[in-house]
């Protein structure tokens, strides 16, 4: 059965999405306005809208970043992605670890991208302890060459 | 690395990066207020070699093959995904019999993934002589999957678009005279696990997760299903062939380590049986489609590693060369339940506990304990961990 020929009403505010599209798998990618996803997830939580968060990723479109939740919704075997698009220069947004397991997908995304996730301490996943090269996912960002000092 | 939680007090354990649950680098910095566990962190990073990055300058045929380098264990897994997601993109379907040859090479890799996190577990817990006998019946599998492949970690399976290995008659024959072997060998394991005191004793009713932690975690997989979360992407979003194979898809409620050996043992035998069906039905025909040029589209394609969920976000920009790809593997996952478990258990269940989700990161054999009290430190390997875990047992006449 393919998830996207399920037919399900996601309990999502209709007021709060910006945009509608498909990715090639199926699955529907839902944009909603600006640090609205933490309020979507709230409700959830409140309403008891079962939800497993199974991802969260970041893409840098060169002016601007777009972030994304990839949920599934086990109970109806519906999976869809909420995105948010940042700002480049100040891509900020609120942290939604205290209410799903996010906490380390958040953390990467910040020392990676260099989002600010409002409420997560995490600020380091992966990288070594004092790193200062700055945020190594971004698309302008370049590695060290050959010969280059190491610290 | 992560901050510890400021208002904690108490003495600090760094177990690793060099630990005693796997053979892989990888921290643990637990706070103990007397035996007990107050908060565990996990400082993740030691084996981050920037895939994603290197992924964004390599082409599709490239990047087949450092992926599968993600893992040395679930290797087929990744690279069968990342090959899923850009038949996808690409808009073909491997050929059946290239998607039943990789039925059967995804579960030979879970059998011998299975069996190689029950013999560390078993290890773990002092019982030597079973991890011996769990890991001899794994090379079965090993040799297996070397005669199929010509490899035994990295196989190099898949292509876009469909399989580069063949199996012949002599393939198929020693494959269908090693599976009543197997079902053999591993109900003989699993009546040892069923009925051995040591592992009752060191497994039941440790390190539980609940459904409700499970579910708020984003738990997966095996870890997943002992917690009785019924979800298996085999089952509930099929990919290659599941759809054409019948099997059931086993959950437990218990959520303890011990449940979790039983759910994997038994996950084993419908392997086997989804081996035998696809050799059964294995039709005639080509094994790869070919594929060539430039690539346009995003999917996020997601299958049923021996560990959970693995997912994978896959992005072409009319180009060779992928835009942006994201791997979330199952470990991933998993580890904010198994930390969260950790708290309330004593320093002696660690080794279990952190071994029970099936972990993949690389580890070894040395702990930093930090006593804050005493401001002093000092060191103890991971057989010290494991022989104070064994002895902590034996002193309470558990064993």
């Amino acid at each position: 059965m393919k998830i996207s020929n399920i037919k399900y009403d996601l309990p999502i505010d209709e007021n709060v999405i910006i945009s509608k599209r498909n990715l090639v798998s199926g699955e529907q990618i839902i944009v909603l306005k600006p640090k609205m996803i933490r309020k979507t997830i709230e409700n959830w939580v409140k309403n008891n809208f079962s939800f497993h968060i199974s991802s969260l990723y970041v893409i840098d479109e060169i002016d601007r970043f777009e972030l994304f939740y990839y949920v599934i919704h086990r109970k109806s075997n519906l999976s869809f992605i909420l995105a948010e698009v940042l700002d480049y220069n100040n891509p900020t947004t609120q942290t939604i670890s205290d209410l799903s397991g996010t906490i380390f997908y958040e953390g990467e995304a910040t020392e990676m991208f260099g989002i600010n996730f409002e409420g997560n301490k995490v600020t380091e996943v992966f990288l070594p302890e004092n790193w200062n090269k700055g945020f190594p996912m971004r698309k302008g960002w370049e590695k060290s060459k050959k010969g280059d000092k190491i610290e | 690395m992560i901050k510890l939680s400021e208002k904690i007090q108490g003495k600090e354990i760094n177990i690793g990066p060099q630990h005693p649950a796997l053979k892989e680098p990888e921290t643990f910095r637990i706070v103990i207020e007397s035996e007990k566990i107050v908060d565990a962190i996990p400082i993740l990073g030691h084996t981050h070699r920037g895939i994603e990055k290197l992924c964004e300058s390599r082409n599709s045929d490239q990047n087949l093959y450092l992926i599968e380098r993600i893992c040395g264990i679930c290797s087929f897994s990744h690279q069968g995904n990342y090959a899923k997601g850009v038949e996808e993109i690409a808009g073909i379907e491997a050929p059946p019999r290239a998607n039943y040859i990789r039925v059967i090479v995804a579960e030979l890799e879970r059998l011998h993934s299975h069996l190689l996190w029950l013999g560390v577990l078993t290890h773990e817990i002092g019982f030597d002589t079973f991890y011996l006998l769990i890991w001899k019946d794994r090379e079965l599998i090993m040799d297996i999957l070397e005669t199929i492949t010509g490899n035994r970690v990295n196989y190099g399976v898949n292509a876009i678009g469909g399989v580069r290995n063949d199996l012949n008659e002599m393939m198929i024959k020693q494959l269908f005279s090693l599976l009543p072997i197997l079902e053999q060998r591993i109900q003989k394991i699993k009546k040892i696990a069923v009925n051995d005191k040591t592992i009752q004793a060191r497994c039941k009713n440790v390190g539980t997760i609940s459904k409700k932690l499970a579910e708020k975690t984003n738990a997966t997989g095996p870890t997943a299903r002992s917690s009785g979360i019924n979800w298996d992407l085999r089952r509930d979003n099929p990919y290659f062939v599941y759809e054409e194979i019948k099997f059931k898809v086993l959950y437990d409620t218990k959520g303890d380590v011990y449940s979790k050996i039983i759910l994997r043992l038994d996950e084993l035998f419908e392997s086997i049986s989804i081996i035998d069906q696809a050799l059964n039905n294995l039709p005639n025909g080509p094994i790869l489609s070919k594929i060539r040029g430039k690539f346009n589209g995003a999917t996020i394609s997601r299958i049923e590693a021996p560990r959970g969920e693995d997912l994978h976000y896959i992005d072409f920009r009319n180009d060779k060369i992928p835009y942006r790809i994201k791997v979330r593997a199952p470990t991933y996952a998993n580890l904010v339940s198994s930390m969260n478990v950790l708290v309330g258990h004593h320093i002696a269940d660690i080794p279990v506990i952190v071994a029970s989700c099936d972990p993949c990161f690389s580890c070894t054999d040395r702990t930093l304990v930090i006593d804050r009290d005493l401001d002093k430190q000092y060191i103890m390997n991971s057989n010290d961990l494991r022989n104070f875990a064994i002895k902590v047992y034996q002193e309470d006449e558990i064993l």
